[in-house]
């Protein structure tokens, strides 16, 4: 046989063995590049002193989801104080990983929950934390927050309610947050014949329907992520009927059922006021930041969403952003729950994975701190932002009217528990998904809190 | 149904009218986030649909200087070069042999990589992650290589095996004859001829490798390996998103995609050197 | 198509031709998907253990309603994708070489442009297009009176499904039309010649030459078609998010929901491998049905 071979099997030979001597050279360098920093982010590494014999810097990594650019206050918070660590603290590195994205963030996140490959910091929200915590790949901060008692008691009380389960705290929380807040226009509802927003349920399904009267719609509802009509709207109107010490009683799986009535009223309140038309037409279909589009666009009278948005508002167009007054839901008929308040909490905390916590748990420690102590919350409250650790004095020259109008409802309202926080992430589906069929009346109350009820169930 | 058959000559008006209002209504979407990228933040929130009252490319500064564009972009052409050459070299090699070769284990190999192109990519996340942390493979400038080759092969593998099972062997072994060695028949025989195929898996590869989203965001971590469609997420917030500055990211993020487009696509058509497969 | 006997390559030859490809395919693809079915046959929430569960997860899944109503919607979109991409672009591919069509490198050059958008683009696009109040779907048929035939169309649960499925052939009808110019163009032109000689007009062209010859890589595009349908994933995520409720809810997504949603590796790798071995047996029918040459 003629037929020479050696070319391609040589060539294809030759690729694989570079391919080979690549993976194995590369890997080789791994064992010593490992404990060096890599350059992230926009952390440098930190330029230890080369003459002194101290002992290579500390690597700490850092997972969030806020881009490098962000603007955010949070962010552009968090990377000040940060910057001013690293002047302060030259044998302690930072590497930040940031991806902006919540899905993206969380897939990742939980494929390094799976391989028990938690980055040392990042930020997580309260419900997938509790699944972390009972995975083990977090570690409790009982002992770090126990042992700086200054530190620890500077928090809100309420603050670490979201990021505990069992008993432990796995979360150091950064903000307070409120997910239900009424963003409306005054004008129209002074057009309407509303002076101030309504103070009950039936004044306000008043206000609906004559708003409705004049064409505009009356809540702009942004639900094709399915977490709005949950987080930002039932779980504030859920404990108008339920009260807190049934949610409570579910979270502790300790009697409470969502087949109970006052729940299901909740359900039904909710529905009732799709079906009166106070929603727009593809509430399923368009997203948080188009119910914004709509309200700022004069077409819907008012929007409900997180105190996050207030930084939106305020950036509206000035006719639109001068006339926005915030509310909560007003109080319902037989309802049990405290009508002055909203679903709120610290949302999302720092949360430290378990695997080098043992070996680096001062130089973690220190860094929670500074993002999270005083300095950083006067810093943050002073751009309007509510920070969960107590602040004295601060300068409130930058904060926005918007922001001043929210900390004084703020101010009056007691925290209930936003229900995701709480809910395990499969529970959670299973009620957000069930919420859009309700909203487009393709299931009863009833047979959704069944629904929501059996999959509570299944996990006990 | 031909045309000419079944229309006169004002129906033939009418189906290129239909032609090209749907030419347009592809066109526009790329018009759209170009303009769309021309107009500001509250423009955009306000009206998604208008024309911007006045151009300013503030927006593709932002993304591309602010939003760091540029070093994703690197990483993206990096990997994505490197995909398509080693790609088009390994399934011309597979393609030829199990086109023109008769051996026990065809049919098997066949299929074998016929799966891969049932595999839903998120499946594969986790176990995937933990076996290229086990072999040090994770956040290294080739982890992407691996996946973004083996992920791309079946397709090219299955479009150029069925090409040139259509070229008649005959070809092969005439060159046999004249003592031309398998290298060479495949090089400069056989590979002008499938430059139609290759042209078509160039572009398809350089697109998928090129917008490829799970395994860059799980496999490295280090910004200056991440890839464009990772980087495209910097520029979603928390609760709001900055939609100009993306659309001005996209529009530079299509670009290179819509030139290897245009260029191999002339291959396409140009075809191949018409006579030399006749049999 | 003829594996002549003349043609012989040594056992190191086809090793040199194949192994490379081989190795890396297999680390990458097949090792993980290994690795998935053993996940699947455990209880592994993400935690540090996984119990063996034998195969508790599949039949669990077998009684999955909501997995069959998301297989039911991969069928319908592909069932729809098939029939009307494939006939579009064949058709198109051979309008492309008949001489009523004008402009022809203009819309061969321009169809391709949506394939290059992300699904983020796509998503904004349509919704423009579907929105209920201030879309254009919507004001066209208020415009030509056809008030009645108004939806909201990404809000019924009823119809939601066919809605994300317009955008999915648009969007991808540049890459079998493609496949098949390039596959035509490798039609040597004497063929079309010695037919038109004979009085063989454009339908029987395309009936009796270009079909049977480039039948096999139409093969190959109906299985590209059923493979990214099956997978077909982010464009809908984006549009719907599945819902309302989970009406525009397909398997990649259950899939994806249950690993990353809830870390319910276990299960999630059933559904992975489940909807695997459901893709690959649409596909040995599909080469079962092809085998009968038309």
């Amino acid at each position: 046989m003629k037929v020479k071979l050696w070319k391609p099997m040589g060539m294809s030979v030759a690729a694989l063995a570079l391919g080979m001597s690549l993976i194995a050279g590369c890997g080789g360098k791994d064992a010593t590049k490992d404990s060096a920093p890599s350059a992230s982010g926009n952390q440098t590494e930190a330029s230890a002193d080369a003459s002194s014999p101290a002992k290579a810097p500390v690597k700490v990594t850092f997972m969030n989801l806020w881009a490098k650019d962000s603007t955010e206050n949070i962010a552009v918070t968090v990377r000040a104080e940060l910057a001013k660590f690293k002047q302060e603290n030259p044998d302690i590195v930072v590497v930040e990983e940031s991806i902006g994205d919540q899905n993206a963030y969380y897939t990742k996140l939980k494929t390094l929950a799976a391989s028990n490959d938690l980055p040392d910091i990042f930020i997580s929200k309260g419900s997938e934390l509790a699944m972390f915590a009972q995975n083990e790949t977090v570690a409790s901060l009982d002992d770090a927050l126990g042992e700086d008692a200054a530190w620890k008691d500077g928090f809100l009380s309420t603050a670490f309610n979201d990021l505990s389960s069992g008993g432990h705290t796995y979360g150091v929380p950064f903000s307070m947050l409120a997910t239900h807040v009424v963003y409306y226009n005054k004008q129209i509802f002074a057009d309407a014949g509303f002076a101030s927003f309504p103070k009950t349920w039936s004044e306000l399904e008043d206000a609906i329907a004559k708003i409705k009267a004049k064409g505009i719609t009356p809540i702009a509802l942004g639900n094709k992520e399915q977490w709005v009509a949950e987080s930002c709207v039932l779980s504030a109107l859920g404990d108008r009927f339920t009260g807190t010490e049934w949610f409570t009683s579910i979270n502790a799986k300790s009697g409470a059922k969502f087949t109970d009535p006052d729940f299901v009223k909740s359900l039904a309140a909710l529905q009732n006021l799709a079906k009166a038309g106070a929603f727009n037409a593809d509430l399923n279909s368009i997203n948080n930041d188009q119910q914004k589009t709509l309200y700022f666009n004069g077409k819907a009278a008012m929007f409900m969403e997180g105190s996050w948005a207030i930084g939106a508002v305020s950036a509206a167009p000035k006719e639109i952003a001068d006339n926005t007054e915030v509310a909560v839901l007003p109080s319902v008929e037989g309802g049990k729950g405290n009508a002055r308040a909203t679903s709120g909490g610290a949302g999302s905390g720092y949360a430290v994975g378990i695997k080098g916590y043992a070996a680096k748990k001062d130089a973690i420690t220190k860094v929670l701190k500074a993002m999270s102590g005083e300095s950083f919350a006067k810093s943050l409250a002073e751009k309007g932002e509510p920070a969960a650790f107590k602040v004295g004095e601060y300068d409130k020259s930058k904060v926005s009217p918007l922001s001043v109008k929210y900390a004084e409802l703020a101010s009056q309202l007691q925290f209930t528990p936003i229900y995701d926080s709480y809910l395990s992430p499969a529970l959670t589906s299973v009620m957000n998904a069930g919420l859009q069929d309700l909203l487009i009346d393709a299931v009863s109350p009833e047979d959704l809190a069944k629904k929501i009820q059996a999959a509570y169930e299944k996990e006990s | 149904m031909t045309v000419r058959m079944l229309l006169g000559k004002s129906g033939k008006l009418v189906f290129n009218a239909m032609m090209l209002a749907f030419s347009v209504a592809c066109v526009f979407p790329i018009a759209w986030i170009v303009y769309s990228s021309l107009k500001t933040k509250d423009e955009f929130m306000l009206n998604s649909v208008s024309l911007p009252h006045r151009l300013q490319f503030h927006n593709y500064y932002k993304a591309f200087v602010d939003g760091k564009m540029y070093q994703y972009f690197i990483s993206s052409a990096l990997n994505t070069v490197t995909t398509v050459v080693v790609v088009v070299f390994l399934s011309f090699c597979v393609a030829y042999a199990l086109s023109r070769f008769r051996f026990k284990w065809r049919n098997g190999i066949y299929s074998y990589f016929i799966v891969g192109m049932l595999i839903p990519v998120y499946g594969l996340i986790v176990p995937l992650y933990l076996q290229f942390k086990q072999f040090g493979l994770y956040d290294k400038f080739y982890t992407l290589f691996l996946p973004y080759i083996a992920i791309r092969l079946p397709l090219p593998i299955f479009l150029l095996e069925s090409f040139i099972r259509t070229v008649p062997a005959e070809l092969d072994e005439a060159a046999h004859m004249d003592g031309a060695s398998t290298s060479y028949l495949m090089t400069r025989i056989l590979l002008p001829i499938c430059k139609p195929a290759i042209a078509t898996i160039v572009i398809l590869t350089f697109l998928d490798t090129w917008n490829e989203f799970p395994f860059s965001l799980v496999l490295v971590s280090q910004e200056s390996l991440k890839t464009l469609p990772v980087g495209l997420t910097n520029f979603y917030g928390q609760f709001t998103s900055d939609y100009t500055t993306l659309m001005a990211a996209m529009v530079l993020s299509i670009l290179p995609v819509m030139a290897v487009y245009l260029a191999f696509y002339k291959n396409i058509i140009q075809g191949m050197t018409a006579g030399a497969v006749k049999g | 198509m003829s594996r002549s006997s003349s043609l012989k390559i040594t056992r190191v030859g086809l090793l040199g031709l194949l192994a490379p490809s081989v190795a890396i395919y297999t680390f990458v693809i097949i090792v993980p998907l290994a690795l998935s079915f053993y996940y699947s046959l455990t209880d592994w929430v993400g935690g540090p253990t996984k119990n063996y569960i034998g195969f508790r997860n599949y039949s669990l899944l077998v009684h999955d309603s909501l997995f069959w109503h998301s297989f039911k919607n991969n069928m319908i979109i592909l069932a729809l994708t098939l029939i009307i991409q494939m006939s579009l672009a064949f058709l198109l591919t051979t309008l492309f070489m008949s001489k009523a069509l004008r402009l022809k490198e203009l819309h061969r050059t321009v169809i391709f442009f949506p394939v290059v958008l992300s699904a983020v683009v796509v998503g904004f696009v349509w919704q423009m297009i579907y929105s209920h109040d201030y879309g254009i779907l919507n004001s066209i048929l208020r415009s030509i009176g056809l008030e009645s035939a108004i939806r909201p169309w990404l809000d019924d649960p009823k119809i939601v499904i066919y809605s994300v499925t317009v955008p999915l052939i648009w969007q991808y009808l540049g890459i079998p039309l493609m496949i098949f110019v390039s596959a035509v163009h490798g039609i040597p032109k004497d063929i079309y010649e010695s037919c038109e000689l004979d009085g063989c007009t454009g339908f029987k062209k395309a009936r009796y030459i270009t079909f049977p010859l480039i039948y096999d890589t139409i093969k190959v595009v109906v299985m590209l078609c059923i493979s990214s349908n099956m997978l077909v994933f982010s464009h809908i995520y984006v549009m719907t998010g599945g819902g309302p409720g989970t009406s525009s809810m397909v398997m990649a997504q259950y899939a994806y929901k249950t690993s990353f949603g809830s870390m319910q590796l276990g299960y999630g790798s059933a559904v992975t491998i489940g909807m695997f071995v459901i893709s690959f047996g649409i596909v040995l029918i599909f080469k079962r049905l092809a085998e009968v040459r038309v």
